[in-house]
């Protein structure tokens, strides 16, 4: 029998879950709470297996939630039920330990088979946040440039060059056809993304780090 | 919860709509029929133009509704044009205005009152000013502009204020202070549409003062009624069913109409209902839908039966609630009233749930989702044009004083620059020489930051009003985003469990592909819910923080098949929440512009965090646009992210041609 407790600050998404739980022979609930601090106190004495949690609830979030469950009761399995599907929230979820992430629209195999398999020990996502997950895994990469300066938009290397090539603020306003002010604001974009402290010494770093091509 | 406070809304918004000039013309008992050629008769027998306007307007005035007043209003026209005295103008064009507002045409009605108060210009009546600003307010109120209608109000009572009644005659006082009772009135119906509750509540009060002073029992009894109804609206329950029961006294003493005791009774229900006495509040609804039906008033009837309905599904009674939310939806839908039909469904939705009619429980459900979506819509189509209509009057109101002050500073200029005419000649000749290199180095320099200080100037006041617009929004974005969450959303995750608990019992029908396709609209439902809450307010941005609510929009633009380079450095720790919302919803704003227009194939988005300022660089290589064409069309889009980086207290600078794509540099102080 696996003991399954539930977090959810909507009643009525407690008692869907457990209609749906109630005619699976080797699940039983044990409990449920309405917010984060209750469940933290509750579930040590109802000796759950498994833990149905919420995301976004008022006051202590399903995030929060978790991290504090996990460091008094490390055997915990916490499978996330949310109806969010933005990664910030599932990997913020996985890392601070949650074994499983099921959306609030699953059907009823995804959440039992969620539970079974988090059970015994192994993690379970649902098929959408799987997608989800390894499309972010692989899309990391392209952020990082060889240097350590934020890169340079296409514009500020216009500007760029034409400092290089000596021209006063007016003549590259005249000659990229914007105003004097813009000029200046790509200008201080660059000082602020370099860490130089002027003109001078924008033009030293953009010759060392060949910021300009 | 949230149940109950859209229901509250929805009453109020019915209610609280008592205009004080029916009640007037009720009082005084139906006008006797309108001879028009006799006043007219009478009219050409007096002497002075001031007497026969005097005349034809009060006889408009008393007989609104009736078509034939038309001809006294043109009767009155065409004398004052004939005598092109501004004086009577006004009053034929205020009587004019009034003849289109009480007949449904609020656009004349608005024309008619401009003319009005331009003729006022010339001639100076302070009681006939803000007599024609009330009327006016009263207009806009009715298009739905309730910002611009409690400003117009505000003025007129500044005006009825400033009067002093000392100059007055005992009929002119009379007529002051009941202009005053009207306008507070009305300013205490539009704070309580815009939620100012406590401006709201301070304004029935002086008007309810206004009407004891006056000794209008109706008015006092009616004005009471409006303020216990604002009471529920705020919570004071107490406070409110105590008000209403006496505010029922007074209104049975001054002998008014069945239909407005019956109207107290089904509030009293209301409150009852709210603070848990089911008992008296079932006494009050049966009491107002007595009085209802044999009066055979339908609104009320329909509010009444439903109300009752509501609560029958609250104490259990799902029969008869089912029974009364019927017949309440029938005649919400013969008269068309959105929000009893919103209220009638869902009650029915829960009845034939709990009595297990699931097919008729879902159609009801589908009804009550529709109708709501659709007030939705329009409510927001509504608040969209007023944003407009604000923006537009306060640009007009800039352009006016601008003009005003240029005037008075070139003559003064003109005085002034005569006199030091000839020292300047002779210096100027001196130093123009040595001075014209320089100056033309710096002018370039000097004019755009001038430029840009008066810009600033200018926008100031504007700014201070769209601000509070903007906050609005986003409280009101905040609202609707919890509801969408909380309402619909743990419904349909509800209705879904449920729905898979029978499925198996229905097995017989899968083989139609009924439950199939069921089971695939509540996951498009579902889809949808999620997908707008999360824009009216991403759950992320409060869990996750900027960055990760950022990275989320960007891996959604790289899913759409944009290449997106995201920087994000340095930002600081702690944000004010609204700051953190705002720019979010700029960027948002920002990137749907992208996509909508720039037919872009990569974006480079940079947020960078340098002392106290945030760097938003948002730069993408679509074809751009000329920068000068699109602010003189005002495009939405452009004014709504300036508005916002001005909102920010933030810098924008837009660098775009055509063919050349779009960098936008934004600089904010990261606030605190």
């Amino acid at each position: 029998m696996i003991r399954v407790f539930i977090v959810d600050d909507h009643k009525m998404v407690i008692e869907g879950l457990e209609l749906l739980l109630q005619n699976e022979a080797e699940i039983e609930v044990v409990g449920t709470a309405l917010n984060g601090e209750d469940a933290i106190q509750r579930i040590p004495e109802t000796q759950a297996d498994v833990v149905l949690l919420d995301i976004n609830m008022p006051g202590l979030n399903g995030i929060d939630t978790c991290k504090k469950l996990l460091k008094q009761h490390p055997e915990l399995k916490v499978i996330a039920i949310s109806m969010h599907k933005e990664s910030s929230l599932i990997k913020l979820m996985l890392s601070n330990g949650a074994k499983g992430y099921v959306l609030k629209n699953a059907g009823q195999e995804d959440v039992v088979k969620a539970i079974t398999k988090v059970y015994e020990g192994k993690s379970y996502l649902d098929a959408d946040v799987n997608e989800i997950v390894m499309n972010s895994i692989l899309q990391q990469p392209s952020k990082q440039n060889s240097n350590n300066f934020p890169t340079l938009s296409r514009r500020e290397k216009e500007v760029l060059i034409c400092i290089l090539d000596e021209f006063t603020t007016q003549e590259i306003a005249d000659k990229l056809n914007i105003s004097f002010g813009t000029v200046e604001t790509h200008r201080r974009n660059m000082l602020i993304k370099t860490g130089a402290r002027n003109t001078a010494g924008l033009v030293r770093i953009a010759l060392e780090y060949e910021l300009h091509k | 919860m949230v149940f109950l406070k859209s229901k509250k809304a929805y009453l109020f918004l019915i209610l609280i709509f008592i205009p004080l000039g029916t009640l007037n013309s009720q009082s005084k008992g139906s006008p006797p029929s309108l001879d028009a050629d006799s006043i007219i008769a009478i009219t050409d027998t007096l002497k002075t133009g001031l007497q026969k306007i005097k005349i034809l307007t009060s006889n408009a005035g008393a007989n609104r509704y009736v078509p034939e007043t038309r001809r006294l209003i043109n009767k009155a026209l065409e004398i004052s044009i004939r005598e092109e005295n501004p004086e009577l103008l006004a009053n034929a064009y205020y009587s004019l205005g009034n003849y289109y507002y009480y007949n449904a045409k609020t656009d004349s009605c608005l024309s008619s009152l401009n003319k009005a108060l331009t003729y006022l210009e010339e001639y100076d009546d302070p009681l006939l000013n803000a007599s024609v600003l009330s009327s006016q307010g009263g207009a806009y109120s009715k298009l739905g502009a309730v910002i611009l209608a409690i400003s117009t109000n505000i003025e007129a009572k500044k005006i009825l204020d400033g009067i002093d009644s000392l100059t007055l005659d005992e009929e002119q006082i009379h007529k002051l202070k009941g202009r005053t009772l009207v306008l507070n009135n009305s300013l205490a119906n539009l704070y309580s549409q815009t939620e100012d509750y406590e401006a709201a509540l301070s304004y029935y009060e002086q008007a309810y003062e206004a009407a004891l002073i006056l000794g209008s029992k109706p008015n006092a009894a009616i004005i009471l009624s409006n303020k216990g109804d604002l009471l529920l609206k705020m919570d004071r329950l107490e406070e409110g069913l105590k008000v209403l029961e006496e505010s029922k006294a007074k209104k049975m003493a001054a002998g008014l109409p069945s239909r407005f005791i019956a109207g107290s009774d089904l509030n009293i229900g209301i409150a009852h209902f709210k603070m848990g006495n089911f008992e008296l509040s079932l006494q009050s609804y049966n009491s107002a839908l007595e009085n209802n039906r044999a009066k055979g008033n339908t609104t009320q009837l329909m509010q009444a039966i439903t109300e009752r309905g509501i609560l029958y599904n609250a104490l259990g009674r799902y029969a008869e609630a089912k029974a009364d939310c019927e017949e309440g939806k029938g005649i919400a839908k013969e008269i068309n009233n959105s929000e009893y039909i919103i209220k009638s469904c869902e009650c029915l939705h829960k009845s034939y749930l709990e009595l297990g009619d699931f097919e008729r429980s879902l159609d009801n459900h589908i009804r009550y989702t529709k109708t709501k979506d659709s007030v939705f819509n329009e409510k927001n189509i509504r608040k969209i044009t007023q944003v407009g209509m604000q923006y537009e009057f306060d640009k007009k109101e800039a352009e006016q004083q601008l003009l005003l002050a240029k005037k008075n500073r070139q003559k003064n200029q003109i005085l002034a620059g005569l006199i030091t005419l000839g020292i300047f000649a002779l210096m100027l000749f001196i130093f123009f020489r040595k001075r014209l290199k320089y100056q033309r180095t710096i002018a370039s320099q000097k004019d755009s930051i001038q430029q840009q200080k008066i810009v600033e100037l200018q926008q100031h006041n504007k700014l201070t009003a769209m601000s509070s617009m903007i906050e609005g929004q986003e409280a009101e974005r905040l609202r609707i985003a919890k509801d969408l969450h909380d309402s619909l959303g743990g419904l349909l995750s509800t209705v879904k469990a449920h729905f898979t608990s029978i499925q198996k019992e229905i097995t017989q029908l899968a083989k139609l592909n009924i439950t199939e396709k069921t089971n695939e609209l509540i996951d498009e439902a579902c889809i949808e819910v999620r997908r707008i809450s999360h824009n009216m307010m991403p759950h992320a941005l409060s869990i996750s923080g900027l960055p990760g609510a950022v990275e989320d929009m960007v891996e959604n633009l790289k899913d759409q098949g944009y290449e997106v380079t995201l920087e994000i450095n340095n930002m600081p720790e702690e944000m004010d929440n609204t700051r953190k919302v705002m720019l979010y919803r700029l960027l948002q704003e920002i990137i749907s512009n992208v996509r909508k227009h720039a037919e872009a194939k990569s974006i480079l988005i940079q947020l960078l965090g340098y002392k106290n300022e945030i760097h938003l660089i948002v730069e993408d290589d679509g074809k751009g646009f000329d920068l000068d064409q699109a602010t003189g069309n005002g495009g939405l889009g452009l004014k709504s992210i300036n508005s916002r980086v001005e909102f920010l207290d933030g810098k924008i600078h837009w660098d775009t041609q055509p063919g050349q794509g779009t960098t936008l540099s934004i600089n904010i102080p990261s606030g605190s």
